[in-house]
């Protein structure tokens, strides 16, 4: 990944691309603990390619390139939260193309929703992504111990779940 | 699914969804094609915007934009005007009368009075409270009652200070409740806590005279005195309610206003250059305001080696700065603990890439008299169990 870094840098299309293309994986699970549809989840990502794309040359060291790349992911899921418009009540008839979603990493989304939305992005940066608390603060501008105080609430959380569906069970 | 199986669930490759992908490949193309340098200032239409529409919910369809009304009405009154303080900064930053007075006599809180209609919705530009690194906006909004149970929200807003926007801000409407000493959830009139049927907390937008109050908060943690006296833009945009992290409009409109922010330098700035334990950071220095934090720390960096996962969920071992133990309160002369004062906007890193100086600051959640503040405190460690947290849990560090 480094030499993809370094490449992009100096203005290679190609190895952008392929440094991008692998972090697809990463970048659709932290957008995807924000937003609510794919499609916004697609107009985040393409807004971060774009945005990492212009401003590459500024990353002064390597190893932060996706403690970077997460934090404008997320300014982008932000903006969106903020922006959006309602497309479920509308008039018309969207001149979007449709997309079913609904069996697509079904087990997946199911673990995400058993996530409080309160947790749900520093659960994924941390155990997921594997950032460290420090990181996630500076990627979602929070202290390190508001990281870690919602860690252990998510923790908490997650066990209560665990719990109450148990007892449902039992 | 125990909370092990769903973090391995979590941590498990997922397909791409086709819209994603497709979409994100369209911008490669778009690069690769060199229709956007590197540097260029290029934008993606989203999806979502592709199509503007009106809820069918209003029978009424409203007009676009049809008329900004702003009305200049800058007065401040002087004799006792602290009885005027908006609900969201008296009742949501919990000032004490003696705050109000005390602020006002150094013009860190000021009023404004700015009223603009649209859409038959007045809102009013109340008051501001300004220090060195932050300032906090109330507005009153007459006129809108968004429906029980659903959080009302602007869709957008545009704020610029002397004509530029180098700055982090954030805005909502106050729903009444407030961080408790504990960190956790409080109302902020002492009444007991109410909960919905999914355990969810019940806010409270409305005020007792039909009206809701939206606060902004602004935050330039680098530059001293960056608002203070500064001329201020503000356009609020279209009005609706927020679910589930959804925006629906029902009203659309532009509230805009113009005046200029006032605000106090005043502060405590202490020099204290205490270690913090065998941590080797060295706090250097301390600004206290009665809405915010700010220490520097004198912190060699330190690379740390840690592991994680990959985009692989392979574990990846990777190199990174240790970072020093964080402010997050104080301690009162009288032994009160504060150790949850964050509100936000905060920033925290290194002043520059060159040098070892760290720098903390957040905007706090209550107001607090400086002068009575006999400690800082750091976070040294979380008991088990998540148990509330003790002094010992901090380094404690006088302040002169």
């Amino acid at each position: 990944m480094d030499k993809l870094i370094k490449e992009a840098k100096q203005g290679d299309s190609d190895a952008f691309t392929q440094l991008m293309q692998l972090q697809m994986q990463n970048m659709y699970k932290a957008a995807r603990a924000l937003l609510d549809n794919d499609e916004d989840v697609a107009d985040a990502i393409s807004e971060t390619i774009l945005t990492c794309w212009e401003k590459i040359k500024q990353l002064k060291y390597d190893k932060y390139f996706r403690t970077w790349m997460t934090r404008i992911l997320i300014n982008k899921c932000n903006d969106i939260l903020r922006k959006k418009v309602n497309l479920f009540f509308t008039d018309e008839i969207p001149e979007i193309p449709s997309y079913d979603t609904r069996f697509e990493n079904i087990e997946w989304k199911e673990a995400l929703n058993v996530l409080d939305k309160k947790y749900r992005l520093v659960i994924i940066l941390y155990y997921v992504e594997g950032f460290k608390t420090s990181e996630i603060g500076q990627i979602l501008d929070i202290p390190d111990s508001t990281v870690r105080s919602r860690l252990a609430r998510g923790r908490k959380w997650l066990v209560n779940e665990y719990d109450s569906k148990r007892r449902e069970t039992v | 699914m125990s909370r092990r199986d769903t973090i391995e669930v979590l941590q498990m490759e997922v397909d791409i969804p086709d819209v994603v992908q497709k979409k994100a490949n369209q911008t490669f193309d778009k690069i690769r094609e060199d229709k956007v340098e590197v540097g260029a200032d290029a934008k993606i239409i989203p999806y979502n915007m592709q199509i503007k529409t009106v809820s069918k919910f209003y029978k009424k369809r409203i007009g676009i934009i049809v008329a900004v009304v702003t009305l200049a009405l800058a007065t401040v009154s002087v004799a006792a005007a602290y009885l005027n303080w908006s609900k969201s900064l008296s009742e949501g930053l919990q000032a004490t009368q003696e705050q109000k007075v005390q602020m006002e006599e150094n013009n860190m809180s000021t009023f404004v009075d700015q009223a603009c209609t649209d859409q038959g919705i007045t809102v009013t530009a109340v008051q501001s409270i300004t220090d060195n690194y932050y300032t906090h906006i109330a507005f009153k909004v007459e006129g809108y009652e968004p429906e029980e149970g659903l959080q009302p929200d602007f869709e957008t807003m545009e704020v610029t200070v002397d004509g530029k926007d180098d700055f982090s801000y954030g805005g909502g409407f106050y729903d009444g409740l407030i961080q408790g000493t504990d960190g956790g959830v409080a109302n902020a009139d002492g009444t007991p806590l109410d909960t919905d049927e999914n355990g969810g907390f019940i806010e409270h937008y409305v005020m007792d005279d039909g009206s809701l109050e939206y606060r902004i908060t602004l935050a330039n943690a680098h530059e001293k005195g960056y608002f203070i006296n500064k001329p201020i833009h503000v356009e609020l945009y279209n009005l609706g309610t927020v679910s589930k992290a959804e925006y629906f409009n029902e009203i659309e409109g532009t509230w805009s206003f113009d005046w200029d922010l006032q605000g106090s330098e005043d502060m405590k700035e202490c020099t204290l250059n205490i270690p913090l334990g065998d941590t080797s950071a060295t706090v250097v220095k301390a600004e206290l305001s009665p809405i915010s934090l700010r220490a520097e720390y004198e912190f060699p960096r330190q690379e740390v080696s840690d592991t994680g996962l990959d985009e692989n969920g392979e574990e990846i071992s990777f190199n990174s700065y240790a970072e020093p133990p964080q402010l997050s309160g104080v301690k009162m002369k009288d032994g009160t603990l504060y150790p949850f004062l964050y509100l936000g906007p905060g920033s925290l890193g290194y002043e520059s890439e060159d040098t070892d100086i760290y720098m903390t600051a957040f905007a706090i959640d209550r107001i607090i008299d400086v002068e009575q503040v006999e400690s800082l405190l750091f976070i040294k460690s979380y008991p088990e169990n998540e148990e509330p947290l003790t002094e010992d849990n901090f380094y404690v560090v006088p302040i002169r």
